[in-house]
């Protein structure tokens, strides 16, 4: 059977009723694993493998792929509508899929995503058919000096990309990078940073992290500004014609379209680089290279650019799995490996071998990109409602649903403990406009770039292979021209002298230097517990707390020393660039002004007073209806902050089956100030779905507390 | 430390319900089931619930796919009807092997082992390898991996000697501590290669590229996990380190590849060889470990489990508990030898 004919067989093989039934059935799953926060894809694949056992390998193939495929755009549709990516790949696109949503346009986001999605992945496939025949070539030209210079530059634009508050961003990256290296170290055989905590040997997930820094930390300001996600939405309406018009957005920037495409497909050609760096990538070169850009502030093409890319980049990662047997990414790894069970033998002789599973894997990607992004189209008007649920309801299911998800994927207590303190961490640092996404980045880069790093220094003896290798050389050169543009253009840019006063003095609340402050703590704690790790486990870490700790110590003496905030006051300074970071439209903040009336539970609280007293664009309205929204606001954060640790102890103590309920009953009531009666029957019945969903269907053992062990 | 519920609830119908929106396979795992009887006052014992199957790696790999084949065959027919096995991947090691050990012994929480990676661990990091190997309830076992010495297809070193013959050479391998890097470590002491070894690769696939861009000169890994890539001629194997014996009849181009015997190296023969042993916690009651080991025994001799394991291409060497007793006692009195030397070398 050669190449050719093998895509009659697929097409024959594939045209009964029996794969068109797994085919669907795969895309469904990769949908709903994609949707929920904390599952990924992945756990859908891997759970379906024991069902396949009696099936045709095509069949069972077909089933996998589809999930495979089916999974990215789903996490769209919650980064848009709840600001909460599905899976750290989509994390990007929240930058502007979640301000069009406050806009009252996310179904017009939805659209964009879905088409973007489905045509990134029709040209994706369309580059790995002609690419076909190198693909031996290409993978073998990236060693890794490549894959470390790679990692640096994702790391640098991101760094950059944090304008107006670009050491901020650093020191946020800074962290994501501090948070990596927890757990086994990738070379040197050393534990670091567990204390003693078996849970933390194998690291802490970035599917935690992202359920905490994204969707509690927004669920949290939701329900203590007590708004629905879409604050000006009475005018625009929510129906199928915005779907539509987001769809046929996309084929008016055919050209940003193929490029983002192009950029995700040759990040997934690459073994071991993912789609969230694909995803990024894709995003900052559209903010640098399109016209009149609003990015950060609803601009649609933010949200095509990183979907069309991380689609694509999923036909890219198809090709080193199909044609040469090198999993390309860590959901084809699966796939590889149910391959093996059903008898069929991935390696550079499948595609002699068996050409009819490889076009049948090609042509599902296409059908099942096709086909989620159908279910997406037509199930937008509905799915936008939820931007329109008052957040009393919605931010408490937000919080116990992302919660249980973060149990859920490995069934541990500690998951749940780091979700809600990544979520209160996350709430501390939109407080001091620090952005959370370069932590994200850091997190899911860092084991990549400190790995191949230390593998480039042993294999290659030296730095010498970073400049010596061509493909290394240019990626040096693109990492520092990036850096110097971004210097340049700072440089160059006219801030006012007012606006320049307004950034230092935002930039130097009490509050901020504070958390700051605790970061330089952390650095520095950091550091000391490096100096006895063995040698190769400890390069990066001295390394990244060092710059971590001089970056800090660089933003308290400006802030610190008049004569140094008169010169250098420019390099602390929030810009226009951070209120984007902090995904705080226009108006938001006016409900929240609040002169330190409050009483300060929690270290977070008059601080926050603080921090939006000086971001708000005070609006004058009447002074006694300010007041009682002030102290309202104030009642609603403490009860939440009191919630969420008591959430925290809760599950620690008494296991997620009795906290859940209670937590949920709470938030709806006290801080949501729901009725009794409405709290109770949402409790109830959401109690119920997530038993149903998680205890009955994916079996996820229940675990006691401390003190209720069972 | 986790601790499943008692008995799934009846809910049977609103689970289905929800499970049909989910996705058909999910529903399968609803479908299973609870209302066994409880067992008897007697000796005997039976399973009334799912058991948890741990594999400390991630899915996909070798001792995953042993696991779910054996998992799938095992609840299918040898186990009481509605029972599962759970297969939960734990990586990293040496955490997925202490959540073995440290499990509760009530015969609900088993897994699969890497030998000798589980006793070299214990060895070279006392204080992460919260285990002791000797002390696991042994079930049996379902296959021995013996390594090999593979060179890319385009390597000037056709034969063994050429490369103990060859200066300032440079290995690839996994992480440190794993078994095949062990195996590769034992290799290059035997010969008294004159090598570097580049460790943390992820994988058979990453050791693979490395070899092919030119990064690694040889690389020492297991004879069944890399066949896609002898058949397709990209690597070669240079020798076969297991002994005679551990030969498996079913793969096909290794019974060509000279054995470290005929070479020259019997010490070397058998002196790492990848063991994937099934094992309980210790201090397994009698009676739990018992009719585990029957039910391990019948599964891999199910006509079922040899088909699939055929069709995977995944040769079965299974042993019982007696005898893989006896071959991990080995392993470890080898072990004790064998790595602190290395340490030094």
């Amino acid at each position: 059977m050669d190449f050719g004919s093998g895509l009659l067989e697929a097409l024959q093989q594939m045209t009964t009723w029996s794969f068109l039934l797994w085919f669907f059935i795969g895309v469904l799953n990769g949908t709903i694993f994609g949707l929920l926060p904390g599952l990924s894809g992945s756990v859908g694949i891997a759970l379906m493998i024991p069902f396949t056992f009696d099936m045709e390998p095509m069949q069972a193939m077909g089933l996998f792929v589809a999930a495979l495929a089916g999974q990215n755009f789903a996490g769209s549709i919650t980064a848009i509508l709840i600001n909460t990516p599905g899976s750290s790949v989509n994390a990007a696109t929240t930058y502007d899929g979640y301000p069009l949503s406050r806009q009252g346009r996310g179904g017009f986001a939805i659209g964009v995503s879905a088409m973007a999605s489905f045509l990134g992945s029709l040209i994706g496939i369309a580059i790995i058919i002609a690419l076909f025949p190198l693909t031996r070539s290409i993978l073998l030209s990236f060693s890794f000096p490549e894959l470390t210079m790679l990692g640096v530059l994702g790391l640098a634009v991101i760094a950059v990309a944090s304008r107006g508050s670009m050491i901020k961003g650093l020191i946020a990256g800074m962290v994501g990078l501090l948070i990596s290296f927890v757990g086994f170290a990738p070379i040197g055989g050393d534990v670091r940073y567990v204390f003693g905590q078996a849970e933390l040997y194998d690291g802490i997930g970035a599917v935690i992290v992202l359920i905490g820094l994204f969707a509690v930390t927004e669920a949290l300001s939701l329900i203590v500004h007590n708004q629905k996600v879409a604050t000006d939405a009475r005018t625009s309406r929510l129906g199928r014609s915005q779907v539509w018009e987001g769809a046929r957005y996309v084929f008016t920037k055919p050209f940003l379209l193929v490029r983002s495409s192009v950029l995700g497909t040759g990040i997934g050609l690459i073994p071991a680089v993912g789609g969230t760096l694909a995803a990024f990538l894709a995003y900052f070169q559209a903010a640098k290279t399109v016209r009149d850009p609003k990015f950060g502030q609803g601009d649609p093409r933010g949200v095509l650019a990183p979907e069309a890319a991380n689609d694509a980049k999923d036909a890219g990662a198809a090709l080193p799995s199909l044609a040469f047997g090198i999993p390309g990414s860590a959901d084809w790894a699966i796939v590889l490996g149910a391959m093996i069970m059903h008898g069929i033998t991935p390696g550079p002789n499948l595609i002699r071998d068996q050409p009819d599973i490889v076009w049948m894997s090609i042509l599902v990607i296409i059908g099942a990109s096709f086909v989620s992004s159908s279910f997406g189209i037509v199930f937008a008007p509905w799915l936008t409602k939820v931007t329109k649920v008052r957040a009393s309801l919605l931010a408490p299911l937000i919080i116990v649903l992302a919660v249980t998800g973060a149990y859920g994927l490995e069934s541990r207590t500690t998951d749940v403990l780091f979700a809600i303190g990544f979520g209160l961490l996350g709430y501390a640092m939109r407080a001091i406009g620090m952005p959370v996404i370069p932590l994200i980045l850091g997190l899911v880069l860092g084991p990549m770039v400190e790995r191949s790093y230390l593998q480039s220094v042993e294999t290659f003896g030296g730095l010498s292979a970073f400049v010596s290798r061509p493909i290394s050389l240019v990626l040096v050169i693109l990492t520092v021209a990036v850096i110097v543009f971004e210097i340049v253009s700072i440089r160059r840019a006219k801030v006012s002298a007012e606006a320049k006063v307004e950034g230092v003095r935002s930039a130097t609340r009490p509050f901020t230097l504070a958390v700051i402050g605790g970061l330089g703590v952390v650095a520095a704690g950091s550091l000391i517990l490096a100096t006895d790790f063995r040698e190769q486990s400890r390069t990066f870490p001295v390394i990244i707390s060092t710059i971590m700790l001089a970056l800090v110590l660089l933003y308290l003496a400006v802030a610190a020393v008049p004569v140094l905030r008169r010169r250098f006051g420019g390099v602390i300074a929030d810009g226009p660039g951070m209120e984007q970071m902090m995904h705080l439209p226009e108006g938001v903040l006016d409900h929240v002004d609040e002169p330190g009336a409050a009483d300060g539970d929690d270290g977070t609280q008059p601080a926050r007073q603080v921090a939006t007293k000086v971001e708000t664009t005070t609006a004058p309205a009447e002074a006694v209806d300010e007041e009682a929204t002030r102290a309202d606001v104030a009642t609603r954060m403490r009860n939440a902050i009191i919630l969420l640790v008591a959430f925290a102890a809760g599950v620690w103590l008494v296991g997620l089956a009795i906290t859940v309920p209670v937590v949920l009953f709470l938030l709806m009531r006290y801080v949501g100030r729901e009725s009794w009666r409405s709290s109770a029957i949402v409790t109830v019945v959401t109690s119920a779905a997530l038993y149903v969903l998680f205890v009955s269907v994916l079996r996820m053992p229940l675990e006691g507390g401390l003190l209720l062990p069972f | 430390m986790s601790r499943t519920t008692p008995q799934p609830p009846r809910r049977r119908r609103a689970a289905l319900a929800a499970a049909l929106a989910v996705a058909a396979p999910l529903v399968l795992a609803a479908c299973g089931g609870d209302d066994t009887a409880a067992s008897s006052e007697d000796e005997s014992w039976e399973p009334d619930r799912d058991i948890e199957w741990i594999v400390p790696y991630t899915p996909g790999g070798g001792f995953d796919t042993y696991s779910r084949g054996i998992a799938e065959v095992m609840q299918a027919g040898h186990l009481p009807d509605g029972v599962n096995i759970v297969v939960r991947n734990s990586p990293p090691l040496p955490q997925g092997i202490a959540s073995m050990f440290n499990a509760d012994p009530d015969g609900y929480t088993i897994g699969i082992l890497p030998m000798p990676a589980a006793i070299a661990q214990e060895i070279q990091e006392p204080d992460l390898a919260q285990w002791t190997t000797s002390e696991f309830t042994v079930l049996g076992q379902v296959d021995e991996n013996g390594y090999v010495v593979y060179v890319p297809a385009d390597s000037e070193f056709e034969t063994i000697e050429d490369l103990i013959a060859a200066q300032d050479i440079r290995a690839i391998t996994v992480e440190e501590g794993s078994s095949s890097a062990l195996a590769g470590l034992a290799t290059i002491q035997a010969l008294e290669l004159d090598a570097d070894v580049t460790y943390g690769a992820e994988g058979s696939a990453e050791v693979v590229t490395a070899a092919l861009r030119g990064d690694a000169d040889f690389f020492v890994y297991g004879s069944t996990d890399l066949v896609g890539f002898v058949e397709s001629g990209d690597i070669r194997p240079l020798m076969y380190l297991g002994t005679e014996d551990q030969l498996p009849d079913s793969v096909e181009w290794l019974q060509d590849v000279p054995t470290a015997e005929e070479a020259g190296f019997p010490e070397l023969a058998g002196a790492v060889t990848e063991l994937r042993v099934i094992v309980a916690p210790p201090d397994l009651p009698e009676p739990v470990a018992e009719y585990l080991r029957t039910a391990l025994a019948e599964t891999m001799a199910d006509e079922e489990f040899v088909t699939w394991a055929e069709e995977a291409g995944r040769p079965i060497v299974p042993r019982t508990a007696e005898e893989t007793e006896a071959a991990i006692a080995d392993q470890i009195t080898q072990m004790e030898e064998l790595v602190p030397q290395l340490a030094d070398g």
